[in-house]
């Protein structure tokens, strides 16, 4: 499974959403459930799904799936 | 065997075996906690229950004890509350105490600390004024980077001794309230080791002290309390042998083949077979399912030089060459235990997949005996055999099962029931509940399932509070037949008003069911009312999913539609098959 179905798949779990209300274009305004706490978890479920730890810089800019996916590319070397 | 957030999502959409029993956890914190919420779903979910959680204000625990309004506008503390879990993090209460101790004068630190205490005090009073709910108080946190480095080991008045001593002092405020735990903390931290437990980044974000890693485990842990006061903890642990007990196979390795030893490959073993003396002590009850010649087993026990496991450890057994599912459920039959209230451990995933199909009920452990060095970690892991009770009862449980064992295997042969339970010579003393009592009767409501008319969970000082009301009456009922005494197995409270005596509790531990002893207690019970001169006693059913076999008891005894009894003209007679009734 490449980088972006994982990140839609994580983001479909813990926002609750339809895989269908989410691509790359997605932000945390399109979506209601995407407030302060989800996005804490949506970091951590992230980062159990590749084993890997985004920096505090990442954490605070990943409001989007374009800046997510980008992010986790990063640190993956990819 | 950490699942992660995604894994526990996807859990929680799997239809439940069973129907789940709604509970309702309410949340207080001075942190952000919230991602808990889908972690206490899951373990709540395991244990047959559906959670409803709501969250108190951030950082408002006292007034959310004081009627604090949740997001929906209503209280957030209710009478319907079930549990109330409470995060109190020194670094929000006192920055002073947690984080900058050294600055602080001893004065200062002493009026910190009265600080922190008064507030638990407080906290409680307000909870206890709403809601008699098991309250989970997580404990303090000891400082990851003591204050003084290494010399603060050496000191009796540093920072982590001042701590120590405000846990100990918080714990002693804890055990004055009913159904107030403490949680240590500490255990999770250990588990999965600080590094994982912290998360800084969220701290800073957002008051986040604890990861989702954290969270997982502080929430099987307050599932640990939980099913221990619902009476969810297993009672029986069944065995296989060969791989379990020992490394390799008896029959084909012989006595002085098989590995076990203090040291060396067979460590493993031999320490789990201490983890099982310790569970035995502990009160649980341990039966061998093995596919061997029976013979060959119990040569391991008898003659083998490091077998800690003894005979007189094991309560039942089925040493045959017929299906475990079938052995297991003889054994729970035999020992008078549901077949919920067993855990069965093997290494052959045939055996154990088999009776996971044939006993759902039942909880199955599979170990690899590649990993035997693992076992006593995944036996103590498990929680399975946790419970807020310890006493002389617990570590005479066997000797009881033991007996009742023998029991159940005279009544298959006994053609007539009643001649039987002649025989048996059994002597039933009632009492008033005192002092010595009240702790087992307290342990015999928590623990009941089956025969308990009302499945109330009472406290030891629930039980006192009853026995010091004049309108209330407690008794206890202890039986003795010629296997032996069994103790203290039942327990009625009844409550006086008017002209009604209402049983508010009618419970017999399942060791004593079918033997007519209810009726005996119920002769007894009425025998006290008559003292208080009602002329009415209101029997009260609530039906469970396991308390089914009670639901026509008192139609039996000749209580109306409304279960209810007159006594001026009718009663309630002892069975004649008994030795002796005695009441006083």
């Amino acid at each position: 499974m490449c980088v972006q179905e994982k990140v839609i798949q994580v983001l479909v779990n813990i926002l609750q959403v339809s895989p269908d209300k989410i691509s790359t274009k997605t932000t945390s305004d399109d979506i209601e459930k995407w407030d302060s706490l989800n996005h804490i978890n949506m970091i951590q479920a992230l980062e159990q799904e590749f084993g890997i730890r985004y920096d505090q810089e990442q954490m605070v800019s990943m409001l989007s799936v374009e800046e997510i996916i980008e992010a986790t590319k990063e640190i993956l070397g990819l | 065997m950490n699942l992660s957030l995604t894994e526990i999502q996807e859990a929680l959409k799997q239809p439940p075996n069973s129907k789940l029993q709604s509970y309702r956890i309410v949340v207080l914190r001075n942190i952000t906690v919230e991602s808990i919420l889908p972690y206490l779903q899951y373990y709540a979910f395991r244990s047959g229950l559906e959670a409803a959680v709501s969250v108190g204000n951030y950082d408002n625990i006292l007034q959310d004890c004081h009627g604090g309004l949740g997001a929906d506008n209503k209280p957030i503390i209710t009478s319907d509350t079930d549990s109330i879990l409470i995060f109190f993090k020194l670094e929000v209460f006192s920055w002073p105490l947690a984080r900058d101790f050294l600055s602080l004068n001893p004065e200062q630190r002493e009026s910190e600390f009265e600080r922190v205490l008064d507030y638990v005090e407080l906290t409680l009073q307000a909870i206890r004024k709403q809601s008699s709910a098991v309250v989970l108080w997580h404990g303090l946190e000891l400082p990851v980077y003591k204050s003084l480095g290494i010399m603060e080991d050496q000191l009796s008045d540093s920072q982590t001794s001042t701590l120590k001593r405000l846990e100990v002092q918080m714990k002693g405020i804890l055990s004055r309230h009913t159904n107030v735990f403490y949680v240590d903390l500490s255990d999770c931290i250990t588990q999965i080791g600080i590094n994982s437990f912290y998360d800084n980044r969220f701290w800073y974000y957002s008051a986040a002290p604890y990861s989702l890693d954290a969270l997982n485990v502080i929430a099987e842990k307050d599932f640990k309390y939980i099913n221990a006061l619902n009476g969810k903890n297993k009672k029986c642990l069944v065995l296989d042998c060969d791989n379990i007990l020992w490394g390799g196979i008896i029959g084909e390795d012989g006595i002085d083949g098989i590995k076990l030893s203090k040291h060396g490959t067979g460590g493993g073993f031999y320490d789990f077979q201490q983890e099982l003396v310790n569970l035995h002590s502990r009160g649980v009850v341990l039966a061998l399912c093995s596919k061997n010649n029976e013979k060959d087993v119990w040569e391991v026990f008898d003659m083998h030089p490091e077998m800690l496991l003894k005979r007189e450890h094991i309560a039942a057994y089925e040493i045959n060459w017929e299906d475990k599912a079938g052995n297991i459920k003889k054994i729970s039959e035999s020992l008078g235990l549901g077949l919920d209230s067993v855990v069965f451990i093997d290494d052959s995933p045939f055996e154990t997949d088999m009776v996971r199909e044939i006993l759902p009920q039942v909880e199955v452990i599979l170990v690899d005996p590649k990993q035997s060095f693992d076992y006593r970690q995944v036996i103590g892991s498990t929680g399975y055999f946790d419970s807020l009770q310890y006493s002389t009862v617990d570590r005479q449980r066997t000797k009881m099962y033991q007996a009742e064992s023998g029991r159940r295997r005279l009544q298959n042969n006994s053609d007539c029931i009643d001649e039987f339970l002649t025989k048996l010579g059994m002597e039933v003393t009632v009492k008033f509940a005192d002092e010595k009592s009240i702790h087992r009767i307290a342990q015999l409501t928590q623990r009941t399932n089956q025969f308990n008319l009302t499945t109330k969970r009472y406290s030891d000082a629930d039980i006192k509070k009853f026995v010091d009301n004049d309108t209330c009456d407690v008794l206890y009922l202890s039986l003795k037949d010629k296997y032996g005494d069994a103790g203290i197995v039942g327990a009625v409270i009844l409550q006086s008003s008017g002209n009604t005596a209402v049983i508010d509790t009618f419970l017999l531990s399942c060791r004593v069911i079918g033997r007519g002893v209810e009726n005996a207690f119920l002769s007894c019970a009425i025998k006290a009312a008559r003292l208080r001169k009602v002329e009415i006693v209101q029997g009260k059913y609530i039906p469970t999913s396991k308390n089914q076999q009670v639901s026509g008891f008192y139609s039996r005894c000749g209580f109306d539609e409304e279960l209810r009894l007159n006594i001026m003209d009718s009663s309630v007679d002892a069975p004649a098959y008994f030795l002796s009734v005695i009441f006083d």
